[in-house]
């Protein structure tokens, strides 16, 4: 595990930080660097999941969001799923004469089957509202297109920052997002839209896996092929939330 | 008063003069500057230097902690104290002597008009000096109104004691007696208690003066179990802006230096202290060259 982590603590601290939102309360020092490298604002400020999903759900999403649709409306939908819900829970618990339970306990922190449902429902709602196949070729060029756009980190460079002992944390967090036949294909990777397209097709797997797709994503991954995983990871999903 | 320099050409020595607009200029000094220029998370500790160090020691086997540590996520590194202000400063001076002293030459040609002509009327090496204490006198308080970082006030809990290692650094520059830096950013160290009084008025008032205790003395996974089981006590948009920084679980961050639980907290970016120490590096280069001129 000590590969994978130092891997990820070489490639997070080189890439570029996508912004420079810093929470000065509730969040600790590598959980700020891990935003800002890792997760695009649109998503951080839009999604309560639950605490145990969190860090998966946000790179889920922003994977999803940023390359893939190319459109953050799909965390606006769950913004508002979320806050319905919890209206709902206030409004039955005035109804029950109780206190509504704790934000942290509440229902309206949604889970990482939640995210991944509603990327599939987004995608099937687009194919619908633009009258086309769900997962085309020029889809499949954009979202390649979009890949191509992130920056690439050249390990063997010597103007490449070294590693260090904060950045190996956070690349353990990273390491932690995937289960441990995922952890592999991590040390292979050189750019932010790998480690997203490997939690993406990890949780499309493990929600709407099938015999047909998975083993084909898993070769795909072990041979770099990042695009090639994303949209069959894609067609699973879209299958299994139609 | 007229002095012949050479034959037909007349110097007065009401022609030496120092031009102020220059005093503060900057200098175009070369390589990284010391402390700054470090590319790792370092804690800058009442006039010492730390950084964390070695590989992740095993946080859930029962392995002793060492006396400080950094907790990134769930692995935890030991600290280590590094050069400190004073070598680091004394390497750079050594390493870039020669194009310093270029530096030095360039500035007295700037900001002393007639000087060269003073040199070459022979002129008693008295006056040079007058001209060089008057330059420096001049910087000193040029550079005396330069906008400070307010000085952090020092914890007294552990065995570290502030550092006067006569350095630029410990002697000129404020703000920085506990912050940790990471690329390129600033945060402040702050004390539980400190972090915990920032929301006092979200506390009930008995119990935000106990929770202040145990501060001094409790661990930050203890503070978080005393918030989580009086949370009823605590404003409930506040309680996770709290618990949650201080500790939320295993996967939280954590720094022990010198006795103290530290939680950084954004303060800004580094040019605001780094901007200041490069000045004040410039600062002495140019108060040695004004002493220099003979």
């Amino acid at each position: 595990m000590s590969l994978e982590r130092k891997h990820l603590g070489i490639l997070i601290k080189n890439l570029p930080p996508l912004h420079d939102l810093e929470y000065r309360a509730v969040f600790s020092l590598h959980e700020n660097t891990f935003f800002q490298k890792l997760v695009a604002k649109d998503v951080i400020e839009k999604v309560r999941i639950k605490p145990v999903d969190y860090f998966k759900a946000l790179v889920f999403l922003d994977f999803f969001s940023g390359v893939i649709a190319a459109d953050y409306s799909p965390c606006q939908t769950l913004e508002d799923l979320s806050k319905l819900m919890r209206i709902e829970e206030k409004k039955q618990a005035k109804e029950e004469g109780r206190e509504p339970p704790e934000e942290e306990d509440s229902i309206s922190y949604l889970g990482l089957k939640t995210v991944v449902t509603e990327a599939g429902l987004w995608m099937n709602e687009r194919a619908i509202k633009l009258n086309t196949e769900l997962v085309n070729k020029k889809l499949i060029a954009d979202i390649k297109k979009r890949y191509d756009q992130e920056p690439v980190i050249d390990f063997t460079s010597p103007s490449t920052r070294a590693s260090e002992p904060f950045y190996e944390g956070i690349g353990e967090l990273v390491v932690n997002l995937a289960s441990e036949p995922m952890r592999k294909y991590l040390v292979n990777t050189s750019r932010r839209a790998d480690i997203g397209a490997i939690v993406f097709s990890e949780y499309v797997m493990q929600f709407f896996g099938d015999k047909k797709y998975s083993p084909q994503i898993m070769a795909l991954l072990n041979a770099k092929d990042y695009i090639g995983a994303t949209t069959l990871s894609l067609k699973q999903l879209v299958k299994g939330t139609l | 008063m007229a002095k012949v320099v050479r034959p037909g050409t007349m110097f007065f020595e009401d022609d030496i003069k120092i031009i102020d607009a220059e005093l503060d200029s900057p200098l175009s000094l070369s390589g990284p500057m010391p402390i700054f220029s470090r590319d790792e998370v370092q804690l800058l500790y009442k006039g010492h230097i730390f950084v964390a160090t070695g590989e992740a020691l095993d946080n859930n086997g029962g392995t002793k902690l060492p006396e400080d540590y950094l907790k990134s996520y769930t692995l935890v590194f030991g600290v280590r104290e590094i050069e400190n202000p004073k070598v680091q400063e004394d390497a750079y001076f050594l390493k870039y002597h020669d194009q310093i002293e270029k530096v030095k030459e360039g500035f007295i040609e700037r900001v002393v008009n007639g000087l060269s002509e003073l040199d070459a009327s022979g002129s008693s090496r008295t006056k040079s000096s007058q001209i060089g204490q008057e330059l420096a006198d001049r910087i000193i308080q040029r550079y005396a109104t330069l906008p400070k970082q307010p000085q952090q006030p020092l914890v007294d809990s552990g065995l570290i004691g502030k550092l006067d290692d006569g350095s630029v650094f410990n002697s000129e520059v404020t703000g920085c007696e506990r912050v940790l830096l990471l690329d390129r950013k600033v945060y402040e160290l702050f004390t539980m208690q400190e972090y915990v009084a920032i929301f006092e008025n979200s506390f009930d008032a008995t119990f935000y003066q106990v929770l202040l205790n145990k501060c001094k003395t409790a661990t930050p996974e203890e503070i978080s179990q005393i918030l989580t089981e009086n949370r009823k006590k605590v404003h409930r948009k506040v309680f996770p802006r709290v618990r949650n920084k201080i500790w939320h679980s295993e996967r939280s961050g954590k720094l022990y230096l010198d006795g103290t639980f530290w939680l950084p907290v954004y303060r800004g970016k580094v040019e605001d202290v780094d901007g200041y120490y490069k000045k004040m590096l410039e600062r002495k280069i140019k108060i040695d060259a004004a002493r220099g001129i003979k």
